[in-house]
């Protein structure tokens, strides 16, 4: 199954670890804040996504099918 | 043992202040080339499983030395020691604060960030109780070597928070304000509470330490005993020979919290004094014979063998049996 | 504001010929009784009629209302809003129809809440636009006193905050939260109003809705084009001589549209269409344009919230478009960075291009970060800004030169032609 990449910007406070771990496919925009390029991931990089999801000081990361969009693989704590 | 805990303890001190130092600075969102986010946070986090390390070893040996006679209970309710209550507990509290923090952050992702959050700014809190649990405990607090070690951790952290707050953004400038009012404040407030407390004489009473495992207060008739009866241990300590006196200082080596000052007036009077990690367990009167002391503490009947090996160093042996009445 | 007086149009559906509010009887006595439809019935007309979303979205509704239906759990629990909040300072036209056809508009919700199952009924107005809040509360009590069911219709008040009016912001605050956008998915028809399906509809769908429901699909369609069927209500305003609210049939150009609101007083240099999320186009490029969305989209425009601002060569585009971005910029939410930090950099450094501060480098700059914070915020703000701007960057890009060098121009300091109000501080 294919997965891409996805930010929520709400949550994401440009704490930059995601640039650093994972620059492959995130890189800073001029105030910090990530872009994340939203091509399927190949397996090979699949798991520097999921350590900068991990690593995430805010758990704004997630990774959705490609095929569904708006399916999380992690229980949506929404506030 | 309690070398084992108080050297534990110092030492989860060190990791855990540099475990908060960099926590703070990780929150700030500056970064230096060399020094990306994430080492910075990974030593965050592995120093904090460390500090959990040092703390079990820490909690560990309390318990397990008869001096303190701590039992598990006490490394999980604040406050029911009776061994210094006050201070230990507090101890306790840090402890089970920083569980708590451990905990949440392990499962993280499945808590959501706010109540991951609100668990950790208990980091914050958990810091000043262990240092004051460490300053009202510490059988080592008015020694130098301690005194600067908690001096140092005080300064990174107060520093961290100073440098932390200074970098708010513009609209916070009240707490940036308070916090920095406050930390100063406290470091001040820790210096006058040590000045009055710890580093006072007679703090390890005040401090609620038990009365049996207190220093005496000269040399009056003893106190009551830690000396158990049936004992056989060997020592080894040295001689220093002076014109009215010998004195001879013995370690037990099977006890080594345990020393022995045996001093020999040239008069043939003598004196017996026995202590437990420096603090007192008989301070008698004793008969000084050639090659062997004796004297009664309490209850018990106390014999030291002592031999010469010639180059300064004494050898000995410690038999205690009970005294008869 | 005045209402155009075009007697005897077929356009003439939504707004009534006099400018009187309509109570309860003369809503009766001009449509008669709303009627009950079967909810596959009333949803299936809506398709037929190829009736789409007047928010701005231009989504088809009945795609819409089926999307909330399949969701409501068995018991039928779902929420239906009214979209009421007309955040965009430059369009009147909900409040229009909320004064003089509250009923029309009011029909339309309880047709949405038959269709979905919605046992909560809400309408979602803005704070400072409290004439409108009152109309509508009188025209609820009136049904209340008329009607023997027991829907009760709440009435829901936001800030007045541009993007408070946004799907996700509404449901928000109707879920008694702050008027903030949300991350989706999930989207409301899924979860919405306390996590329940929930149908966010702007107001003059609904009364679109009202009177198909009663009129037909058939009849919806007999004016406008065939993929743009039927009438909008449309806000002219600017170098019009009685600038106000008309409804048009979708075939009707521009042009036609500004003869109606009295011609232009000048000559026409160039149109604002859709509101600030809109473009910028020539005039002699959209005056013969019909407001049918394939036409619109042949120019690179589109209708969005009916919005139609006209002017002349004396107004200053560079001025209006800094003004408005400067607007835009205050109004984020201030939830995403690429959004909130984003745009008033953006808004500043256009500010210093216009105010001849700038160095050559600050267009480059300004393409590239404008490129930067599309499709990175919850909501669409960021990249509706970005539109306005790049259609402002390409219509005036002479101008943009001149100011570049030279600063302000002569039509700079003319009394401004868009809108910007300043909003209130809450997010309440």
């Amino acid at each position: 199954m294919r997965v891409r990449l996805r930010v929520d910007p709400i949550k994401c406070k440009a704490h930059g670890m995601c640039g650093e771990l994972f620059p492959e496919r995130i890189r800073m925009d001029d105030w910090g804040y990530p872009v994340i390029d939203s091509r399927a991931l190949s397996d090979d990089v699949v798991e520097h996504a999921r350590r900068a999801i991990v690593d995430c000081p805010r758990a704004a990361l997630w990774v959705e099918p490609v095929d569904e969009p708006g399916a999380r693989e992690r229980p949506d704590d929404s506030d | 043992m309690w070398y084992a805990t108080r050297a534990s303890g110092y030492t989860a001190l060190v990791l855990l202040s540099a475990s908060v130092v960099l926590g703070v600075l990780t929150s700030s969102r500056e970064s230096r080339r060399d020094w990306p986010r994430f080492v910075v946070q990974t030593l965050h986090r592995n120093l904090s499983l460390l500090v959990g390390v040092f703390l079990v070893i820490h909690i560990l040996t309390s318990v397990i030395d008869p001096f303190a006679k701590l039992n598990f209970l006490d490394a999980f309710v604040p406050f029911i020691a009776t061994y210094r209550p006050l201070w230990l507990g507090l101890g306790v509290v840090g402890f089970e604060l920083l569980i708590a923090i451990t905990a949440t952050s392990l499962v993280r992702h499945r808590l959501g960030w706010r109540t991951w959050r609100a668990v950790h700014l208990f980091a914050y809190a958990s810091w000043p109780v262990a240092v004051v649990h460490g300053l009202g405990t510490g059988s080592d607090t008015k020694s130098l070597w301690a005194l600067l070690l908690v001096a140092v951790c005080v300064a990174a952290v107060v520093a961290a928070l100073v440098w932390r707050l200074a970098h708010l953004e513009p609209r916070f400038a009240a707490v940036r304000f308070l916090g920095i009012a406050g930390s100063v404040a406290s470091i001040g407030l820790l210096v006058v509470w040590m000045a009055a407390g710890p580093l006072q004489h007679g703090w390890a009473k005040a401090a609620g330490t038990p009365a049996n495992l207190l220093a005496g207060a000269g040399a009056t008739p003893a106190r009551v005993t830690e000396l158990s009866a049936g004992m056989n241990d060997p020592l080894i300590g040295r001689l220093v020979r002076s014109t009215a006196s010998v004195t001879a200082t013995l370690t037990d080596s099977h006890d080594s919290a345990l020393r022995l000052v045996i001093v020999a007036n040239a008069d043939g009077s003598g004196t017996l004094t026995i202590t437990r990690s420096g603090g007192s367990v008989c301070q008698v009167a004793a008969t000084i014979g050639n090659t062997s002391v004796s004297a009664r503490c309490g209850a018990i009947l106390a014999m030291v063998q002592i031999f010469d090996q010639g180059d300064g160093s004494i050898g000995g042996t410690l038999t205690t049996q009970k005294a008869s009445a | 504001m005045s209402l155009s007086t075009d007697v005897g149009s077929t356009a003439r559906r939504l707004l009534p010929t006099r400018p009187v509010p309509e109570d309860l009887d003369a809503h009766l006595a001009g449509f008669g009784p709303r009627p009950r439809l079967d909810p596959d019935a009333m949803i299936d007309a809506l398709d037929d009629s190829g009736l789409r979303g007047r928010g701005g979205a231009d989504f088809p509704t009945g795609v819409k209302w089926r999307a909330v239906m399949d969701h409501t759990s068995r018991d039928g629990d779902a929420v239906v809003v009214a979209n009421a909040a007309e955040c965009e300072p430059a369009s009147f036209k909900d409040r229009f129809l909320l004064t003089y056809r509250p009923h029309l508009v009011l029909d339309g919700l309880e047709h949405a809440a038959d269709a979905v199952g919605a046992r909560r009924v809400v309408i979602y107005t803005t704070r400072s636009h409290s004439d409108v809040e009152a109309a509508l509360r009188a025209a609820i009590r009136e049904r209340r006193r008329r009607d023997d069911s027991d829907r009760f219709i709440d009435v829901q008040v936001g800030p007045n905050r541009y993007v408070a009016g946004e799907e996700t912001a509404v449901v928000s605050r109707v879920s008694g939260r702050l008027a903030k956008p949300k991350v989706v998915p999930p989207r409301p028809f899924q979860s919405g109003v306390d996590r329940l399906p929930t149908l966010v509809q702007n107001v003059e769908t609904l009364a679109h809705a009202a009177l198909i429901a009663r009129f037909g699909a058939p009849w919806f369609r007999s004016v406008g084009t065939q993929r743009s069927p039927g009438t909008a209500l449309l806000t002219v305003s600017g170098a019009v001589r009685t600038p106000g609210v008309l409804e048009a049939a979708s075939d009707t150009t521009v042009g036609a549209i500004v003869e109606r609101a009295g011609g232009v007083d000048g000559e026409p240099a160039m149109v604002l269409l859709g509101g600030y999320f809109g473009r910028w186009v020539a005039a002699d490029r959209i005056w013969n344009q019909t407001i049918d969305a394939d036409s619109l989209r042949s120019i690179g425009a589109t209708l969005g919230t009916g919005v139609l601002v006209v002017a002349t060569a004396a107004t200053c585009g560079i001025s209006e478009t800094d003004r408005v971005l400067t607007f835009l910029a205050g109004q984020t939410a201030g939830q995403c960075g690429p959004c909130h930090v984003g745009l008033p950099a953006i808004a500043e450094t256009f500010h210093k291009v216009a105010t001849g501060r700038a160095r050559p480098a600050a267009l480059d700059l300004l393409v590239r970060w404008s490129h930067d914070v599309r499709g990175r915020g919850a909501c669409r703000h960021p990249d509706g800004a970005m539109l306005f701007l790049a259609s402002a960057m390409e219509l005036f890009a002479a101008d943009l030169r001149h100011h570049l060098r030279h600063g302000l121009c002569r039509y700079s300091e003319q009394r401004a032609l868009l809108p910007v109000p300043a909003t209130e501080g809450g997010w309440w």
